[in-house]
C-alpha cells in the first residue's frame, strides 16, 4: 500500500526482467530480456516497453492500474517468418503466468493482478531486406 | 465556500475509521403521511412524519491496516453487534464536521470479479436521531 503517489513503473518492468532474464529460452537457445534496447541489441531480444499507468486507489490508499507492453523483436530472417518470435512470444507468456491466479514478486510492491489483454503483431522490412517482427504483448496490472 | 472533495468524506464507527472506501453516501429520509381533506381543494397535502437516515459504502476489499475492515463489517452483522456511534464526516478522521448518530451494520457484500480488484459494499441503518456534529 502507497502512503504517498509515487510511480511504480520501475517496480514493475523490474520484476518482470527478473522473471524472464536468462530464462526466456526457444529452441535450445537463450534470448536476451531488455528493459530499454542498449546500442548494439541482439537480434532476437523481448523488451519490456511502455507502461501507461493510472491511479485507482481507494480513500486511504494509493493503488496502481494500467497496461505493460511486453514485446519480442525478431531481425534474424529474411522474410516475414513469424514462427520463431511466437514460439518465444510462448515462453514469456508462460513464464509471466504459470497459472491463471500467479503474479510474480515486485519488490516492495504487492502486484495484485497481471492479466494479458491482447497481442499486437507489427511486420515491417528493415535494411537489407531483412524482416522485423515485433510482438507486442500487452497486459493488465493492478499494484497496491 | 469551497466545493468539497469526496476523499475528505469518512466513515467512522466508534473511533474506527472505515477503510478501503472509495464511495459513502448517507441518505436522510422523512416519510410524508398524506393529509388530504374535502378542504384541499383537489390538492395532495401532507404532513411531516417520521425521518429515518442509513449510511451506504462501498470499496475495494483489504483485510489488513488499522481501523475497521470490511472483515470487520462482516463479523459485527454476524455477531449481531450492538449500535455504535457513527459519523458521516466532511473533515476525514478528524470527525469535526459532517452528522452523526447510532447505527447498526445490517448489509455487507463482497464481490470477487476475475481480473479486478475484489470489491466490497455495505449499509447501515441509523437507529435514532442524526444530528450535526
Amino acid at each position: 500500500m502507497s502512503t504517498s503517489l509515487t510511480d511504480i513503473s520501475y517496480d514493475l518492468a523490474n520484476g518482470i526482467f527478473t522473471v524472464l532474464n536468462g530464462n526466456v529460452t526457444y529452441g535450445g537457445t537463450t534470448y536476451p530480456v531488455y528493459k530499454s534496447v542498449p546500442k548494439t541489441p541482439a537480434v532476437t531480444y523481448v523488451l519490456i516497453g511502455d507502461i501507461l499507468q493510472g491511479e485507482d486507489g481507494t480513500k486511504d490508499s494509493f493503488d496502481y492500474y494500467g497496461t505493460v507492453q511486453v514485446i519480442v523483436v525478431d531481425e534474424s530472417i529474411e522474410r516475414a517468418g513469424r514462427k520463431k518470435a511466437q514460439g518465444i512470444l510462448g515462453v514469456v507468456r508462460g513464464l509471466l503466468k504459470a497459472t491463471k491466479s500467479t503474479v510474480f514478486s515486485c519488490g516492495d510492491r504487492t502486484l495484485v493482478i497481471f492479466s494479458h489483454e491482447s497481442l499486437v503483431p507489427l511486420t515491417e522490412m528493415a535494411d537489407a531486406g531483412i524482416s522485423r517482427i515485433r510482438l507486442v504483448d500487452i497486459y493488465n496490472f493492478y499494484m497496491e | 465556500m469551497a466545493k468539497l472533495n469526496g476523499t475528505l468524506n469518512a466513515v467512522i464507527s466508534g473511533s474506527d475509521r472505515l477503510l478501503h472506501q472509495t464511495n459513502a453516501s448517507l441518505n436522510v429520509n422523512v416519510d410524508l403521511p398524506d393529509a388530504s381533506t374535502k378542504e384541499s381543494l383537489g390538492w395532495l397535502e401532507h404532513i411531516n412524519g417520521a425521518r429515518d437516515w442509513e449510511i451506504t459504502l462501498s470499496g475495494k476489499y483489504d483485510e489488513a491496516d488499522s481501523g475497521m475492515t470490511p472483515d470487520e463489517i462482516l463479523a459485527a452483522i454476524i455477531a449481531r453487534s450492538a449500535d455504535t456511534v457513527i459519523k458521516f464526516t466532511t473533515d476525514g478522521a478528524t470527525g469535526t464536521a459532517g452528522w452523526t448518530g447510532n447505527g447498526t451494520f445490517r448489509n455487507f457484500s463482497l464481490t470477487g470479479d476475475m481480473e479486478q480488484p475484489a470489491a466490497w459494499t455495505a449499509s447501515l441503518k441509523g437507529n435514532g436521531a442524526l444530528a450535526a456534529i
